[in-house]
């Protein structure tokens, strides 16, 4: 992030904040003459002229209105929507910016929280950006202006009326110190809620199970208790300092009635004049009760500035092409994936995951990787798809580094099944559509049969065009695996990562499907992470994986023979598999 | 409003009744106040009419100690009414968001099904948060600015009939305007709103799809697609922008035309000696007064109307019927404890999915339930635990009907190991114990341990577990989801086990680990175990098999391979997994 990144969303939009702020003055310009407009009205008939004269002053009231109306269209456009420019700007670059961190992010962060942001902050942030500031310089300019303007109609008075504003500037810095803290402690609490409440509705089955609901109750009634508390102390400083304010304007109307009178009395200043003062002193009123607004904007708007940039000023995963030969994208390379001495520990993690972990699949070959729980078989692919990156010099697709690959560039070689079969809520034809976008009906239809969901998907009301999640039908486990899966072989991609995609999956579905993807695989390069003999023993190598480390490597056979975890893995499944290989 | 709206209000009026003291105190402080805002400028008069103009300075020292004396009043009596407001607002916040949560918490689990997440959290919060403007903002301003209107329009009529009518004569003209652009600003908010929901929804999908997205290379459809969404939502906004930059400086404009009128045809009365020029001054003063409610007025009905709708949202979720209630007088499970079936029926949205299952299980007994995908085996389980109501027939624990246990009583003899593995934020400790304090780092560390979940547990803060998972606990990888699962269930030393395709994303050498602490515990704790590895299910004293949601056969392994039926047609076929 550039040092003086909202400074420099802000001048992209100074055009339409200079004509608002513009408009504004000539608003607050009109404003102020209507007292003086008062003032010749009453000194006229003080001094008893014709009505005659009056009536111009009237209409001169009246026209400066119409210019009023003009001019308060075109700051109030001009400003609110600027400000909802900037608000959009920065939402475009967050969520941008979002999809260029690396995956540690997203491991320790909610997505609550990153929506809070996207929302909740960036509104706030807006909301300073167009009313607060507008309020403050609204503010100044009229407080600036009518002592101004009260100078100029008499300087003595003026200098009484002043007597209160230096304590203005005193009580907004102290009420500014202490709503900070608070504004603090409430956005965060806040937040504490909508993450408690997300989680105990998403996990209700979990804890109605387990019968704690009056556990997570008690805790959540706390959290309630504690956010009241902190509101009530921001409502009573704000209930100390709001009428502070409003006292000041009075004092200042108070501090007229008596100088001013007075003044009148000794004839110092016309009576005219002393009734411009209550014009003017008025107009302070209301942008001294906009001061504390404006603190409580401004301190809402730096917690929630903080929030957004403590994101925008993480460094980006590296994603540029780097070193040597820049492949053709566009020509589908069939690739093969190398291992050399690969370690690696997860940020914040003691031990490593991987421990030089060494092995390659030539292009168009199969690799299944099996292993206990928590061995790395997971990791391995996250590296390749570079979701963690790896050390350099330790993966290789087609004979090139990932860490020097284009980011888009690497992952156009990979076509990925995760182990979380996450569908988006769209239609199934636009879930498959990530694969490949220019993607015909029949297409889509050919993919879904090939993962075995032909005729499931043929009993949907609209076919591959029926929506599928939250606000369409829910699939279950199994479709949801399989709509993955073909998701991804949609994409044609050289490289097929498939992370134990046949968990939910009736066996004879999957025996069919593995059928077909160990057959006819266009010399696609084929790795495969499974619990399941089924899938494992069809593979071309098979590596087996222990506390990160390689034990075994080979075949089926040579494995059953030589690796004792492996046979331990797999034995009792084979025991009434009936699979060649079991030797005894 | 309308009947709807109406009844929604009485009903929030009802639920401010526990802070009504807070409501008296607010309004009582705010009839003051604006009773005092009135006799300001008539103070203003009092000392140009009384004092000024008859050069009296000692009594203009009195009116101004009694301005002042005015001002502090405002002072206090603001202060007063600011705390009053946030005590019954926040109060009611208080007591919504509570109400609301442990309603959920009661709700039945069918309800959970149909409706999706991000409503009822949003419920919880968001439409909660919204009710701070409808006390603040909405029914105490609203009051005071009806008290304001009608007090500055009393004193005007008192002092002078003449001017007062001129000064209320655009009222009906405001009047209508109001009306007009409230109903324009209106549509423009459920647009806004609208727009909101779509942007908030699509965030959220893609951030938390975000790796599906990027290994998939849809960085920049995702990123067009968002810049749609954030362009319609900002447009949205322009067009309220734009309404109310029309509206607001018209009524201003209104209030300035009032103002060079009342000063043309008051100063006519002046010079007549119809009107005093202090009269004039304050009458002045009280027309701005005057018109300043009046311009917020549509804006804070409109804040009050957007509240009201969240209000019915979160009366609408309290009125939501548990489905399943504590019976009044509950009865205790006796020991010892079996599990019985009696001819039970169950359907869900109408389609049958369990028809006339009878069996029972002795405590102590190691039951395994095989059947293809959907024969009904995890409904078993939510009957069994009450997370429905049966159709037809009867589920009893320990000889007691199920809906006759009180729900906590029930499920508290059960531990159970779900399909899907849900793990809160927080600590592993914490995902262990639930919340449960009794249970103490070392007996949770134990429990991890006899489910072969050491490694991990040291990989994750050397040991202590007291590291924060984050949400999901995302590092964790599947099957290590499932062993702690395990080790959740058999912490709360359950006296009925329930496994529901427990150990899918485990190896079968850590399964090996998990069925050795399982064994260790037959005899003792009875065993459900749903599974589709024959591993699993040869271990168990009797075999329920399941089709189509009938029990077709019961029996040890021998006896259903002996049989030759539908059990010993599965492992032929399959082996590894029943389905």
């Amino acid at each position: 992030m550039k040092p003086h990144y909202l400074f420099s969303i802000l001048r992209c939009y100074r055009r339409g904040f200079f004509l608002g702020f513009l408009s504004l003055i000539v608003v607050n310009l009109l404003v102020l003459a209507v007292p003086m407009l008062t003032k010749w009205a009453v000194d006229a008939i003080g001094a008893a002229r014709p009505p005659g004269e009056i009536l111009p002053i009237t209409l001169a009231i009246i026209l400066a209105g119409a210019f009023m109306v003009l001019f308060r269209y075109q700051w109030r456009t001009k400003i609110f929507n600027t400000a909802r420019h900037v608000e959009r700007h920065m939402r475009d670059d967050f969520f941008a910016h979002l999809f260029r961190l690396p995956q540690e992010f997203f491991d320790r962060t909610r997505t609550g929280d990153l929506l809070a942001i996207a929302m909740n902050d960036l509104g706030a942030i807006r909301t300073f950006v167009g009313a607060g500031v507008l309020s403050a310089f609204d503010a100044l300019l009229i407080i600036c202006l009518s002592l101004v303007m009260m100078a100029v109609l008499d300087r003595q008075l003026t200098l009484w009326i002043m007597i209160p504003l230096p304590f203005i500037s005193w009580s907004a810095w102290a009420m500014g110190r202490r709503i900070h803290r608070l504004h603090d402690r409430i956005q965060s609490l806040y937040g504490d809620l909508a993450a408690r409440v997300t989680e105990d509705i998403n996990g209700i089955r979990v804890i109605k199970s387990f019968a704690r609901e009056d556990a997570r109750r008690k805790k959540f009634h706390r959290l309630c208790d504690e956010y009241f508390g902190a509101n009530m102390e921001a409502s009573g400083l704000q209930a100390v300092f709001r009428p502070f304010m409003r006292f000041l304007g009075g004092l200042a109307l108070t501090i007229l009635l008596y100088r001013g009178g007075l003044d009148v009395i000794q004839g110092r200043i016309s009576f005219g004049t002393f009734v411009a003062f209550t014009g003017y002193v008025g107009l302070l009123s209301g942008p001294l009760m906009a001061i504390g607004w404006f603190l409580s904007l401004y301190e809402r708007a730096r917690v929630s500035w903080g929030r957004v940039r403590s994101v925008l000023g993480l460094p980006e995963q590296e994603r540029a092409e780097r070193g040597a030969v820049k492949r053709d994208r566009h020509s589908k390379s069939a690739a093969g994936l190398k291992v050399q001495n690969l370690t690696y520990t997860y940020k914040g993690s003691t031990q490593p995951a991987l421990r030089d972990v060494s092995f390659s699949v030539p292009v168009g070959k199969s690799l299944a990787v099996v292993g206990p729980v928590g061995s790395g078989k997971s990791t391995l692919l996250h590296l390749a798809l570079r979701i963690y990156d790896p050390p350099e010099g330790t993966m290789y697709v087609g004979e090139k580094d990932v860490r020097l690959f284009e980011m888009s560039g690497l992952r156009d070689e990979f076509a990925f099944v995760p182990q979380d079969s996450f569908i988006f809520s769209a239609t199934l034809k636009e879930n498959l559509a990530f694969g490949k976008s220019d993607l015909k009906d029949a297409e889509a239809g050919e993919f879904v049969a090939r993962v075995g969901m032909g005729h499931e998907v043929e009993g949907f009301d609209k076919g591959v065009h029926t929506l599928i999640g939250e606000r369409g039908i829910t699939l279950s486990g199994g479709q949801r695996q399989r709509l993955s899966l073909a998701r991804a072989l949609a994409k044609e991609a050289p490289i097929l990562l498939l992370d134990d995609p046949f968990s939910s999956v009736d066996v004879r579905t999957e025996k069919e499907i593995l059928d077909r993807l160990f057959e006819k695989r266009d010399g696609r390069t084929l790795l495969l992470v499974s619990q399941r003999i089924e899938a494992v023993r069809r593979a071309d190598l098979i590596l087996v994986l222990d506390e990160g480390r390689v034990v075994g490597e080979g075949d089926h056979l040579s494995l059953m023979r030589d690796s004792r975890l492996y046979r331990d893995l797999f034995e009792r499944q084979l025991l009434h598999e009936g699979v060649p290989g079991h030797v005894r | 409003m309308s009947g709807k709206s109406g009844s929604v209000f009485l009903r929030l009026l009802r639920a401010l009744m526990p802070h009504r003291r807070y409501m008296l105190t607010a309004s009582s402080a705010l009839v003051l106040s604006t009773g005092l805002q009135l006799v300001g400028p008539y103070l203003i008069k009092v000392g140009i009419d009384g004092f000024m103009l008859t050069r009296d300075a000692g009594g203009l020292l009195k009116i101004g100690v009694w301005y002042l004396a005015v001002q502090l009043g405002l002072m206090l009596f603001s202060y007063l009414e600011i705390n009053a407001v946030a005590l019954a607002a926040q109060g009611l916040m208080r007591d919504f968001r509570k109400a609301a949560y442990d309603h959920l918490s009661r709700l039945h689990t069918a309800f959970f099904d149909r409706t999706p997440a991000g409503k009822l959290i949003t419920n919880v919060t968001h439409d909660v948060e919204s009710l701070n403007e409808l006390i603040s903002s909405g029914l105490v301003t609203i009051l005071g600015d009806l008290f304001i209107l009608a007090g500055i329009t009393a004193v005007m009529f008192w002092m002078d009939a003449g001017l007062a009518v001129l000064a209320v004569s655009l009222t009906p003209l405001v009047i209508l305007m109001t009306r007009f652009f409230a109903k324009r600003l209106r549509a423009a908010y459920l647009m806004i709103r609208h727009q909101v929901a779509l942007l908030t929804i699509y965030i959220q999908e893609r951030v938390a799809g975000m790796r599906i997205v990027q290994v998939f290379n849809r960085e920049r459809d995702t990123l067009a697609q968002h810049h749609r969404l954030n362009l319609d939502h900002h447009n949205a906004n322009v067009a309220s922008i734009r309404l109310h930059a029309i509206f607001n400086p018209l009524i201003a404009f209104l209030s300035t035309v009032t103002v060079a009128v009342i000063l043309w045809v008051g100063s006519l009365k002046v010079i007549s000696g119809e009107l005093t020029l202090g009269s004039l001054v304050a009458f002045l003063v009280y027309v701005e007064m005057y018109f300043k409610p009046i311009g917020d007025l549509s804006e804070k009905f409109n804040i009050l109307q957007g509240a009201a709708a969240s209000c019915e949202k979160i009366f609408d979720l309290l009125d939501e019927p548990p489905g399943i209630l504590d019976p009044p007088v509950a009865a205790a499970p006796a020991e010892p404890l079996t599990v019985d079936f009696e001819r039970v029926d169950f359907a869900y949205d109408g389609h049958a999915v369990l028809s006339d299952v009878s069996f029972s299980v002795r405590p102590g007994e190691m039951i395994a339930v095989v059947g293809p995908t959907g024969a009904g085996k995890t409904t078993l389980v939510n009957l069994l635990l009450r997370l429905y109501d049966v159709k037809g027939g009867a589920v009893r624990v320990g000889g007691a009907d199920v809906r006759h246990l009180k729900q906590h009583d029930l499920r508290s003899l059960f531990g159970i190991v779900s399909q899907n593995v849900f793990l809160f934020s927080g600590s592993l400790w914490e995902n262990v114990t639930l919340g449960d304090d009794s249970l103490d780092l070392a007996y949770v560390r134990s429990c991890l341990e006899s489910v072969g979940a050491r490694a991990f547990v040291e990989r994750l803060a050397g040991g202590s577990g007291e590291e924060e998972l984050p949400e999901e606990a995302k590092t964790l990888s599947a099957g290590e989801r499932q062993l702690l699962s395990v080790a959740r269930a058999l912490a709360h030393e359950p006296r009925i086990l329930i496994l529901d395709e427990a150990t899918a994303l485990i190896d079968s050498e850590t399964e090996r680990k998990v069925q050795e602490t399982l064994k260790a515990l037959r005899g003792k704790v009875t065993q459900i175990v749903i599974a589709h590895r024959l591993s699993t299910i040869e271990e168990a004293d009797r075999i329920l098999v399941i089709n189509e949601g009938r029990l077709i056969e019961t029996g040890t392994h021998e006896e259903l391979m002996r049989r030759r039926g539908m059990y010993w047609g599965f492992t032929q076929r399959i082996g590894t997994r029943m389905a």
